[in-house]
């Protein structure tokens, strides 16, 4: 027999199944909502079910959305001939703190990881090519309406073979294909770059 | 416990808490570890490239006891495969394969020299520019014939017979092609042979046998651009692997697909 209450001990349980929060975590936090109002925890619970129920994937993009399309692929102010492509929807977050950047987005929704069985064939690739086809306009020579795809993969080793592959497949399409710059973090210091951070550093080099 | 300070390749890393990560690594020195590297997902982590797949890195560790997991203090990049990698996808396809094998054929904590030079031979190969499916067909030959998994190339092991009998040139140079299975230890001559079988070619078997007495940086790279180039051996060797672990190779999926 349990030395906690049924429903006590289901919540932990449950909790204990989300990524980061080990028995002692779930523990904590279950005795939290239990000392928490009810009103506190009819919230958590009713965000947690709006969510599921209201979250889509947008049918453009693939960002995560309560209204198709999104907010980036609705926009008419956004330069629909550039496409960012990332690998999961929080990056377009870290992409908008910028500021700097006004096309759109792509969301692949993960990155070919061989040593985890995940092959192009499981991320949003197919519904990019698609948007490719889209012509410009009053274009009779069939020139696409997109005419940069920017891979903002991570820079390691899965988010580098997804941007090889990608690279791959998109530049018969005409369309120019670029790869985010590497190197060093701003505010570190170049004493303790690596050398391979070192080197990406000085590829990506620019004029001034 | 002391600070143990050793030679290694990076062989996979797994996402831990909010910015750690778990790294498996080969040291020349003690065998295979598990090691947590903190901070290791961060922008400024300290950790760079270093805990990239194949990454050859000084690495400091240290062990708890009773714990599986030791903690890694510091990690540097020797020689890294980053460029090699993201050059091409075939390429970071192949370099996967080489890792998922050492990750997942080597025993924890045993020390295995000859793995250790195979790798830094073979990896090095690869950043010289060499089409992948050299160094990866040597590689995987040679890690199932040091782990005793490898057939006998030159005698059928169900009749005993020579696979080439008849055939009295040396070195032989015109080899018949055999036939191997998932479920058969050894290599089977055409009259043993039974539906269901695959064959290895003639060509395959002998750069097979070139590759038992031929370091690999004397194995000329032409004709190795394809991916059919040797696709029978590197099918009968994957074979032969995932018969003894007993289970399929994340990555032999999509090398196959290429």
């Amino acid at each position: 027999m349990s030395d906690i209450a049924a429903p006590l001990s289901r919540l932990m349980d449950e909790l204990k199944r989300l990524p980061s929060i080990g028995a002692k975590s779930a523990q904590r936090i279950a005795f939290h909502l239990l000392r928490a109002d009810r009103a506190s925890a009819q919230a958590l619970a009713e965000a947690i079910l709006d969510v599921k129920d209201r979250l889509r994937l947008c049918s453009i993009c693939n960002n995560i959305t309560d209204v198709d399309p999104c907010l980036y692929c609705a926009n008419p102010g956004r330069d629909r001939t550039l496409i960012c492509v990332v690998e999961e929807a929080h990056n377009i977050l870290s992409v908008e703190r910028t500021r700097q950047f006004e096309g759109l987005y792509h969301v692949l929704h993960g990155a070919i990881s061989p040593l985890q069985g995940i092959g192009p064939d499981q991320l949003k690739i197919k519904s990019l090519m698609d948007r490719l086809r889209e012509t410009a306009p009053g274009a009779e020579d069939g020139r696409p309406l997109v005419q940069e795809i920017i891979l903002a993969t991570d820079p390691n080793a899965e988010g580098e073979a997804t941007a090889a592959y990608l690279s791959k497949l998109l530049k018969p399409l005409g369309v120019k294909v670029s790869r985010i710059g590497m190197g060093i973090p701003v505010g570190s210091e170049i004493e303790y770059a690596d050398e391979v951070t070192m080197l990406k550093a000085m590829e990506g080099r620019r004029e001034l | 416990m002391p600070v143990r300070d050793a030679e290694a390749f990076i062989l996979r890393t797994f996402p831990l808490k909010e910015s750690d990560k778990i790294a498996c690594f080969l040291t020349r020195e003690f065998g295979k570890y598990r090691g947590v590297c903190r901070g290791a997902r961060r922008t400024k982590g300290g950790y760079g490239a270093a805990l990239e797949p194949l990454t050859h890195v000084r690495i400091a560790f240290f062990e708890r006891e009773n714990r599986e997991l030791t903690t890694v203090d510091r990690c540097e990049v020797v020689t890294s495969m980053m460029n090699a990698a993201s050059a091409d996808y075939a390429t970071s396809l192949g370099l996967s394969v080489i890792a998922e094998v050492a990750d997942k054929l080597l025993p924890d904590h045993e020390v295995n020299e000859r793995v250790f030079r195979l790798l830094l031979v073979v990896l090095e190969r690869v950043r010289e520019g060499a089409p992948i499916w050299l160094p990866l067909t040597y590689y995987l030959f040679w890690m199932v014939r040091l782990a005793g998994f490898l057939p006998d190339l030159l005698t059928c092991a169900a009749c005993g017979r020579s696979l080439d009998s008849g055939i009295v040139n040396d070195p032989p140079l015109d080899l018949r092609p055999v036939f191997f299975h998932p479920r058969e230890e050894g290599l089977r001559c055409s009259d043993c042979a039974y539906a269901g079988m695959s064959q290895l070619s003639s060509l395959a078997r002998r750069l097979a046998l070139a590759m038992l007495r031929t370091p690999l940086n004397a194995i000329p790279v032409e004709g190795w651009d394809s991916k059919e180039t040797a696709q029978d051996l590197r099918r009968c060797l994957l074979q032969r692997l995932e018969a003894h672990l007993e289970f399929r190779l994340q990555s032999r999926a999509l090398l196959e697909e290429l």
